[in-house]
């Protein structure tokens, strides 16, 4: 499959927010009520376009309850794109997103787009943090903002796809230098081969070249 | 299969990204699963494949594995458990693009940047454990032939051996892993061990109760640290598995109170989320409630990697597993050091440390890599084998295709429950077969042999000590050893090398 870009993406947020949900619905469009909980790091990855160019997604998922120095330094590493998940029925999990913030700022470059994400916007009647709340903290903390369900996919496309064209104009603007690795950003085998006569992914894939 | 039909069929219709994510096990019973591989359709351009590889897991070599991976890490593993196998491989062995592959230095332009190769199982016989098959499964009557007339296990040492080579029939796993967790002395009579079982039973309701009789501000931060997550986490562990499946299963309830139990019983650990995952089937094995609890107990005293998940002890077994790769597999260490810290990191094998490579395997070939390690047979770190094995038998097309950390993470993730238990058990012991016969070891893999009962090198020769010079703050290695050790005598060839003596080499200091 060829692509112009690679972002790599990742999830975090307190545990049992939905995160795992969130990518399955995304790169699968199905939501799993009953999901084994996430342990160590998973992965997930889908294709889309913007501005008529193919973009690979790359999305690290990993449990809420993450400590492991060398997991949390090698996730956050190289993230051009952060979904920072809270619970809408749970105000702990909003009242937790200045520690995820901070980790976040501390761990990954300073380019990284972050996307708010309130999600589980399908149990209205359960609700504990107001929309105005969500957007409020957005606002303070300059981070794009979104209301999602995984359970009907509400808003879920427009989540990650949203940031990914944050992180597409970035690179336009020339915030983000695309030739290095560090900002989550690889140029794949089809942006390499834009001026040749073939768009076959015969090149670019041989040993060290962005396979994935 | 014939050529042609695998150079038509163009199109790559691996799903995109994350079906694997699931991990399916228990979701069907085995027969419906291979029903499932016959019915269901994909087409593939092996051609564009990023390799192709024959796994045989019989002597014969005619059953096994095809695993075809895509150039994005993707799997497709096709079972052949009734052979047939072997026809195929010939087809392969003819096919240009498979024969392309071994010629290495004559690159092509329409060469791919596929990787063809075939498995055997049988590893050489000077490499293989030489005990290797003189041991069945432990069923009720070789069990009860380890017990004498008071109930106590006659050789504790032959007893381990023989699970760490044959494993434990699931009709007595719930007897005999108590033994393994150390939740009962091998000297114990069946009369002491039914007397301890009834007061731990009390001491497990003592337990309970003192949660439930909580003052409301403990339990508010009990609440907050402990049940919240437990009560998040055991409706989605295992829900696959017939034993928890379905609202309000009775055994969820057990595994909630096991846990959060547990919790009171050791605040220090409390519950940190992986603890259900192995919880669960220890459940499903022992099936009462407070007998599983000292399971756990027991389970979390004596394995080293779980017992507390905190970044030392991670360091610690990660450091072991760079070292005894760095000795075993070079290339793939090479590839590693390549790669700076974030290679070394192996964020790949978390998982497989923290959940002893339960989330890796069947059920089934789990709970044998499981029982292999409690029996502490040789090593109390036979899970670092575990994990040399299966970078040695699935670790190629990292070293070959250079694959970055991203890929290597997506590489073994994708390989999660497609991987051959029985393969892996078999190459790792073979892995300890040969540390053990090594003339010398790098110090740093001094303490890997420390903690052993009986020891690792409790018989045999006694390996020398290679100083690798990495002792901060102190100025000689504490082990004793050299910097350019003094080169042993081969080991190999029917003799036993390196005549060091035992004391020579001591495990405490």
């Amino acid at each position: 499959m060829a692509y112009a870009y690679l972002f790599k993406y990742i999830i975090i947020g307190d545990t049992g927010v939905g995160k795992s949900c969130l990518l399955l619905q995304f790169t699968d469009k199905r939501f799993q009520p009953v999901h084994d909980l996430t342990i160590g790091v998973e992965f997930g990855a889908r294709m889309i376009t913007i501005d008529g160019k193919q973009i690979k997604l790359q999305i690290w998922d990993t449990a809420g309850q993450e400590s492991f120095r060398s997991i949390t330094r090698s996730y956050y590493r190289g993230a051009a794109g952060a979904l920072l998940v809270y619970d809408i029925t749970r105000r702990d999990t909003f009242n937790h997103l200045t520690t995820w913030l901070e980790d976040a700022r501390q761990h990954s470059n300073s380019n990284m787009v972050i996307m708010l994400i309130g999600n589980k916007s399908d149990l209205e009647s359960r609700r504990e943090v107001k929309k105005e709340e969500g957007e409020a903290f957005a606002r303070e903390h300059g981070l794009i903002f979104m209301e999602t369900s995984a359970k009907t996919a509400s808003n879920v496309e427009e989540a990650f796809i949203n940031t990914a064209k944050e992180i597409y104009e970035k690179i336009q603007e020339g915030v983000f230098d695309i030739n290095n690795e560090a900002n989550g950003i690889k140029i794949g085998p089809q942006h390499a081969a834009t001026n040749a006569t073939h768009t076959g992914n015969q090149g670019g894939q041989q040993a060290g070249g962005g396979c994935c | 299969m014939d050529q042609n039909f695998m150079r038509a069929d163009a199109s790559l219709h691996f799903p995109e990204g994350s079906s694997l994510l699931q991990s399916s096990h228990w979701e069907e019973p085995q027969r419906a699963r291979t029903l499932e591989q016959i019915c269901s359709v994909f087409r593939v351009d092996l051609g564009q494949m990023r390799s192709l590889r024959l796994f045989f897991s019989d002597e014969a070599c005619t059953s096994g594995q095809l695993v075809v991976a895509s150039r994005e890490s993707q799997y497709k593993v096709l079972h052949f458990h009734h052979g047939g196998l072997d026809k195929l491989s010939e087809v392969f062995q003819q096919w240009k693009y498979c024969t392309e592959t071994n010629l290495k230095d004559q690159v092509s332009e329409e060469r791919t940047c596929m990787q063809f190769s075939i498995r055997r199982p049988k590893l050489q016989s000077s490499e293989a454990h030489p005990e290797e098959s003189a041991h069945h499964r432990l069923d009720v009557a070789a069990w009860l032939r380890h017990l004498n007339e008071l109930g106590q296990v006659e050789e504790e040492y032959k007893l381990r051996k023989a699970i760490f080579f044959g494993g434990i029939d699931g009709s007595i796993r719930g007897e005999v892993w108590p033994f393994l967790l150390r939740c009962y002395s091998p000297e114990s009579t069946s009369e002491e061990r039914e007397e301890l079982r009834l007061r731990r039973r009390r001491e497990y309701a003592h337990i309970q109760q003192r949660r439930l009789s909580m003052p409301p501000e403990e339990h508010r931060t009990f609440w907050r640290n402990v049940q919240f997550t437990v009560d998040k986490d055991v409706v989605r562990t295992d829900r696959s598995n017939q034993f928890f499946r379905g609202e309000d299963n009775p055994n969820v309830e057990s595994m909630r109170r096991i846990l959060l139990n547990y919790a009171v019983y050791n605040p220090a650990v409390g519950y940190s989320q992986g603890m259900s995952d192995l919880v669960a089937p220890l459940l499903a094995e022992v099936l009462d409630e407070a007998d599983t609890f000292w399971c756990f107990v027991g389970l979390m005293q004596n394995t080293i990697f779980i017992s507390s998940p905190r970044d030392e002890d991670m360091e610690k077994q990660l450091l072991y597993l760079r070292e005894l790769l760095r000795l075993t597999h070079l290339r793939f260490y090479q590839h590693l050091v390549s790669l700076g810290e974030d290679g070394l990191q192996m964020l790949f094998c978390h998982r497989w440390l923290l959940l002893c490579f339960k989330r890796e395997f069947s059920e089934a070939e789990a709970l044998r890599i499981w029982e292999a390690c409690w029996a502490h047979y040789q090593t109390d770190y036979f899970h670092l084998f575990i994990c040399v094995a299966i970078i040695a038998i699935y670790g190629d097309d990292v070293i070959e295709q250079q694959l970055a950390t991203d890929q290597m993470l997506l590489h073994f993730g994708n390989l999660a429950m497609h991987m051959n238990g029985e393969l892996v058990l078999h190459k790792a012991r073979s892995l300890l077969h040969q540390f053990r016969l090594r003339p010398q070891i790098p110090c740093s893999l001094h303490d890997l042999c420390k903690l052993c009962g009986p020891g690792m090198w409790d018989s045999g020769p006694i390996p020398a000590v290679e100083c690798t010079g990495e002792h901060p703050a102190s100025e000689s290695c504490p082990y004793g050893g050299m910097v350019d050790a003094p080169s042993p005598q081969p080991p190999r060839d029917g003799k036993r090398g390196a005549k060091t003596t035992r004391e020579g080499f001591s495990f405490r200091r």
